[in-house]
This record gives structure tokens, C-alpha cells and sequence, in this order.
């Protein structure tokens, strides 16, 4: 057909042939190009000029601007529905125009002595006094770099608000941080160039994707800016860190949140079907199951993806079936876990690496007539949706991945840095690996939480994650009664 | 002093808004920021901070697209507002006003093909007196990064014959 031969000549076409055809088409604009209007020195001299100004400009209008807008949404909006795979860095579309958000959340205790332990459950009111002065005895910027709330509400929403206090707290002057979203890639690469440019010490960047990840390394590299890896790893560099949630473990809690819930729904002779998150796309859903896996069969899979039907644990387990859900796609895994029910009735407890799965997983429970507290599910992210079916009997509990957390320790990660300190001992806990080259980095890997009916208000209720009124809604008042949810 | 930069005011103005307006594809846009570009130049050139390099438009770009990014910037966050939040004076959608023009049209249709950057080297690239060495410059980019942004966006058109042809 025609379109054939058109784009085989076209694969032929050298670029200066393609270059000049663009510029042929771009002469257009010349039309649209005015003469230049007279020019009048005196109306412009009030305008600044320079670097030094720009930069300034830029600080206070974008940093400040992003929060102010983000917490007028919030208040506004009340809930933004996220769309597309978050997978485990998935927010739920949370509705609380909460003041709270940016005082103290969970009610942690400093400990007497942080380096006993990991600081890492901590406020960053326990490291203020600390923070304070490595942050006075250094100076320059702080470039944070997050994606939009294209895969996730919470980039919007929940990380920027924390992230900008964490700075206030440790000391930082207005116009020596700067947060910014980013709709893809080459956005965050460029938003990177400018900080850069603009004199930043650190950056701390959520990569939206390797490429983001790697380019970011180079260019950090080159003018010698320290970097910080938030939320997903890089694994670039030799002097990158990675400040993000412990997968293996929110992996354990949710093994381990099964085992209490299949003692305690008295389910015998447990015949476990497991759906994994998108393994297929997300290095962090491979180390979820592998600790999830650990706790139920013992298994160390290492890097392999499913377990083979079959695998019996202590306690009387057995794998009916281990599938994963491509892409974390809640659809696939409706239809996935629909088949496998049908090809085995005998399916009577279940693991979901998310709250969206197991959402599809108790969908297709209730079309079939199973009643609440019969089979267990699992999940994560602590959504609206994981919330209610928790309360409601469907779900035993949801792993809970403070933000909070997060920003603060990405925060004092970066002051240490950009004070040229090695950040202490005490929170770079652990190396995160890749699990596909077995390249390495510094880690702080924070604790994530289990959350079930019997914590929800000490938790995510307490830290405004999501708001008793929309979860009571949800789920009527009598339940929110009987588990002291106000 | 102040008439050397009238001269450059002159000269330069085309090429300055013609860049702007295709970054920011609003003809009220490019307006502003090209006089703001220029405002700024000019004070920096009265206390002495000149163009580093021996031409004067690759300075003059670099101010220009500083605030290109820090509107584009904004405007994504306001994109965040809900409605009745956005300004009184907000200008109407780029579109609107220029959707019907042949020129955009194409541009549209080009722009989809790449993202920003590959985008943005090609428009610095219509500019015939600028090198990819200063194109570097501008962009924080050295030479053969701004080589391969070209040829990769050339790979991106190469599939899209319609908007080159």
C-alpha cells in the first residue's frame, strides 16, 4: 500500500532532508512575528535584571506558589481521583483539607538514644536540634523534583506540603528550597538543568522513569550536586542516595497480616492464591513478593518472579496459584482471579499486593455470594476503598507508607549533604539493590505500617491521610462507632 | 551606551519573540515575554553584565527562555486550580485564538511528535546564525548533547513524514 512505500522511503530520509523540510514548515511562524514596538529604556528599568534577581524570582514564585495552590485544591477540590498504575508508590484519592498535615502526624516518641536504634520512625521533631545547625552550616539551594499527579495524587498533594515543612523545620529560608512537579521526563531532566543552573547543592528527585533517573545522575555528577533518589531508586552514580519505603517489609506485613487474619476468620486448611503488583514494570513489587513470600512459604525466591502451585507452608498452607497483575492493572486482575476461581473453588484465602487489587479480587468475591470475614485479602496504600472494605469484613488490612516519613528523612538527608557532611550512620540503615543489575545504593529504608481496623484511627485517620467523614460515608456510622473512628 | 542597546532592541526583537511565541504558542505571551526578556537585558547590561559570548542573541535567549520556563512552570501549577480560582484576566486558551491558523495547525501536529526538548532544539535550530556549540550553551547542553537530541528527534520524525514533508 501506499502508506508502505512512504515509510520506507521516509526510514531512508537522511536528517539534514528532515531538518530542512522542518525548517521549510517552521518559516511559517515568520508571519506571525511582529516588528519589534519602540523601545523605551525608561518603561523597562524598573524591571530587574541579572541572575541574582531571576533566581530570586523564580524561588518565590514557584516554591511557595505550588504549596499554596496544592492546600487550596485540597481544601476545594476535596478529593482528586488519581488515574493510571501507581502501583506501590499509589496514593489513594484522599479528601482532607487537613490542617493537621503539616503538624506533627503519628504519635511518635523520640528516643533517648537515636543511634540505638534506626531514627527512622521518627518525627523530624526528634532531629530539629540536630538538623537546625547542620542546616545553618550550610548554605545553597535544595532542588526537589517530583512527578505530577498523573500516576498518583500524592505527588501533588501529600509530598510537597510535607516536603516544605520538613525544610522549615530544619531552618531553611524560603528561597533555599524549591519543589517542583513534573508531567514527564524530559520536563524533570530540564526542571533539573535550571536547578542546576541556578546554583542548587542537592537535588532530590523522584524519577518518573530510568531514563529521568540516569540523566539527572549525569547532569548532577558533572557539577558536582549532590543527589538524592526519593520514593524510586535510581541505581546510577556512585554517590547517589536513596531515601524510600523498606518493600521487603511492607512484603512481610502483608504475609504476616494474612496469617493473623486467617487465624482470626477461623479459615482452615488455608488453600492461598497470591496476586503479585506489576512485576512486569516495577523492580519494587518483585521485593514485596519476595516478602511476602519469605513469611508464607519460607521461600527465597531471590529474583524469580512467580512460585509454582503446589508450594505448601507451615501452618498448613498451600499455593493454589501466584500470578501477577501486569502492570498493577486492577481490570487484569479482576479477570485473572475470576478464572482462577472458577478452575479452583477450593480458593479460600488470598494475598493482593495493593489495595486496588484486592478491591478486584472482593468484587468478583461478591458476585459469587461469598460473605464478609470468609476469605481474606490483602492490600496496600491504605486507599478510601482499602479503608472501607477493611472496616466492613472484606479485607484484613492495607500496608500504610507515611509520607511524612519520607520527606522528612529525604530532608535530612539533604541538609547533611549540603552542609558537605556524610549523613549519619544511624539513617543510611541499609544498601537498596536492584534487583536486575545488582547495582547498589545507600538507602534509607523507612518502616512502613500495618493498618487494620484496630489501629485505622491511631493511623492514617490520626495523620488526615484520609478523613473519617468520607470513610464513614462510606461504610456507615455504626461501623465507624464500633472501631472508634471519628 | 543606551542607543547600542536600542540597536540590539531593534535587531534581535524578531528573533527573540519568535522563539518565545514558539514555546509558548500564544501570540499575547510572547508579547509580554519577549518585553520582559528585554527589560531584564537591559538592566544587566546598564550594570555591566553584558552577553558573555561574542553574539548577543544566545544571551538574550537564555534570559527569554528562563521565564519561558518559569511561566510554562506556573502554568502548570495553575493548572491545578479549579475554575473560579483562575484570575479574572486570564487569557484566553492559546487555541481558541490561534486553532484556526495553518501554522498551527502543523506546529500542533509537529509538536506532538516530540517532547519538549527535542522540540525546543529544533526551534533553536531555525535560528540560522545559532551553532549547536551555542545551542549548547543556551540549552546547558555540550555540543554532541545537542546532536543527539537532534538526531533523535529526527529519528521520532523520520516515522512521521507528514509533518516534515
Amino acid at each position: 500500500m501506499n502508506g508502505k512505500t512512504t515509510d520506507r522511503q521516509a526510514q531512508q530520509t537522511p536528517e539534514h532532508e528532515i531538518l530542512e523540510g522542518v525548517r521549510r514548515h517552521l518559516a511559517g511562524v515568520e508571519a506571525l512575528v511582529p516588528d519589534p514596538p519602540a523601545w523605551h529604556a525608561s518603561s523597562s528599568s524598573s524591571q530587574v535584571g541579572g541572575r541574582v534577581h531571576i533566581r530570586s524570582r523564580v524561588q518565590f514564585a514557584v516554591a511557595p506558589l505550588a504549596l499554596v495552590v496544592v492546600l487550596v485544591v485540597l481544601v476545594i477540590a476535596g478529593g482528586f481521583r488519581q488515574s493510571g498504575p501507581g502501583g506501590p508508590t499509589e496514593r489513594p484519592s484522599a479528601a482532607q483539607p487537613t490542617a493537621r498535615i503539616l503538624s506533627a502526624p503519628t504519635g511518635v516518641s523520640c528516643p533517648s538514644d537515636a543511634s540505638a536504634g534506626v531514627v527512622l520512625d521518627l518525627g523530624m521533631s526528634c532531629l530539629e536540634p540536630e538538623v537546625g545547625a547542620v542546616t545553618r552550616s550550610g548554605n545553597g539551594m535544595v532542588g526537589v523534583i517530583l512527578p505530577d499527579a498523573t500516576t498518583s495524587a500524592r505527588y501533588t498533594s501529600y509530598d510537597p506540603p510535607y516536603v516544605a515543612q520538613a525544610f522549615k523545620t530544619a531552618g531553611y529560608a524560603d528561597n533555599e528550597f524549591r519543589i517542583d512537579n513534573a508531567p514527564d521526563s524530559s520536563s524533570q531532566i530540564s526542571i533539573a538543568q535550571t536547578d542546576i543552573y541556578d546554583g542548587a547543592k542537592v537535588l532530590v528527585v523522584d524519577p518518573i522513569d530510568v531514563q529521568a533517573g540516569r540523566q539527572i545522575q549525569s547532569l548532577a555528577a558533572a557539577a558536582g550536586v549532590s543527589l538524592i533518589a526519593y520514593d524510586r531508586p535510581i541505581f546510577a552514580g556512585t554517590s547517589t542516595y536513596y531515601v524510600g519505603f523498606d518493600n521487603v517489609q511492607v512484603g512481610k506485613l502483608i504475609g504476616q497480616g494474612l496469617m493473623n487474619c486467617v487465624a482470626d476468620w477461623k479459615v482452615a486448611n488455608p488453600n492461598v492464591f497470591e496476586l503479585d503488583g506489576g512485576e512486569d514494570t516495577d523492580p519494587s513489587a518483585i521485593w514485596m513478593a519476595a516478602g511476602y513470600n519469605n513469611v508464607l512459604w519460607g521461600i527465597d525466591l531471590g529474583n524469580a518472579s512467580t512460585l509454582p502451585a503446589g508450594t505448601t507452608g507451615g501452618a498448613g498452607y498451600t499455593l493454589v496459584g501466584d500470578e501477577i497483575a501486569p502492570a498493577w492493572m486492577p481490570e487484569e486482575a479482576g479477570s485473572i482471579f475470576s478464572e482462577a476461581l472458577t478452575a479452583h473453588p477450593e480458593i479460600n484465602a488470598t494475598v493482593e499486593a495493593n489495595d486496588s487489587l484486592a478491591n478486584a479480587v472482593i468484587q468478583v468475591l461478591k458476585a459469587r455470594g461469598v460473605s464478609p470475614r470468609t476469605v481474606p485479602t490483602t492490600g496496600q496504600d491504605a486507599t478510601l476503598q482499602g479503608l472501607a472494605n477493611i472496616l466492613q469484613g472484606w479485607q484484613c488490612g492495607t500496608v500504610y507508607k507515611p509520607i511524612y516519613l519520607e520527606a522528612e528523612a529525604a530532608v535530612v538527608v539533604a541538609t547533611y549533604l549540603r552542609a558537605g557532611q556524610t549523613p549519619p550512620a544511624a539513617m543510611i540503615n541499609d544498601m537498596a539493590t536492584d534487583p536486575k543489575s545488582s547495582a547498589a545504593e545507600p538507602a534509607v529504608l523507612l518502616a512502613p505500617l500495618w493498618v487494620n481496623a484496630a489501629n485505622m484511627e491511631s493511623t492514617v485517620i490520626k495523620d488526615g491521610l484520609v478523613s473519617a467523614t468520607d470513610l464513614c460515608a462510606a461504610v456507615g456510622a455504626s461501623l465507624c462507632t464500633q472501631y472508634g473512628i471519628r | 551606551m543606551d542607543d547600542a542597546f536600542a540597536d540590539l532592541y531593534r535587531e534581535r526583537y524578531r528573533a527573540v519573540y519568535r522563539y518565545v511565541l514558539l514555546m509558548l504558542r500564544s501570540p499575547n505571551d510572547a508579547e509580554d515575554v519577549t518585553a520582559e526578556a528585554f527589560g531584564r537585558a537591559y538592566s544587566a547590561w546598564r550594570r555591566g553584565h553584558g552577553p558573555q559570548s561574542q553574539s548577543p542573541l544566545p544571551w538574550l535567549l537564555q534570559i527569554a527562555r528562563r521565564i519561558v520556563i518559569d511561566r510554562s512552570r506556573r502554568a502548570r501549577v495553575l493548572a491545578w486550580l479549579p475554575l473560579p480560582f483562575l484570575a479574572p484576566n486570564q487569557e484566553p486558551r492559546v487555541e481558541d485564538e490561534t486553532g484556526r491558523s495553518d501554522f498551527w495547525l502543523w506546529f500542533d501536529s509537529f509538536a506532538r511528535q516530540l517532547p519538549p526538548r527535542q522540540r525546543e532544539v529544533l526551534i533553536l535550530r531555525y535560528q540560522r546564525d545559532l551553532d549547536d556549540p551555542t545551542i549548547g550553551e543556551i540549552l546547558g547542553l555540550s555540543p554532541s548533547g545537542v546532536r543527539s537530541l537532534v538526531s533523535r528527534a529526527c529519528e521520532a520524525l523520520r516515522r512521521n513524514p507528514e509533518v516534515w514533508r
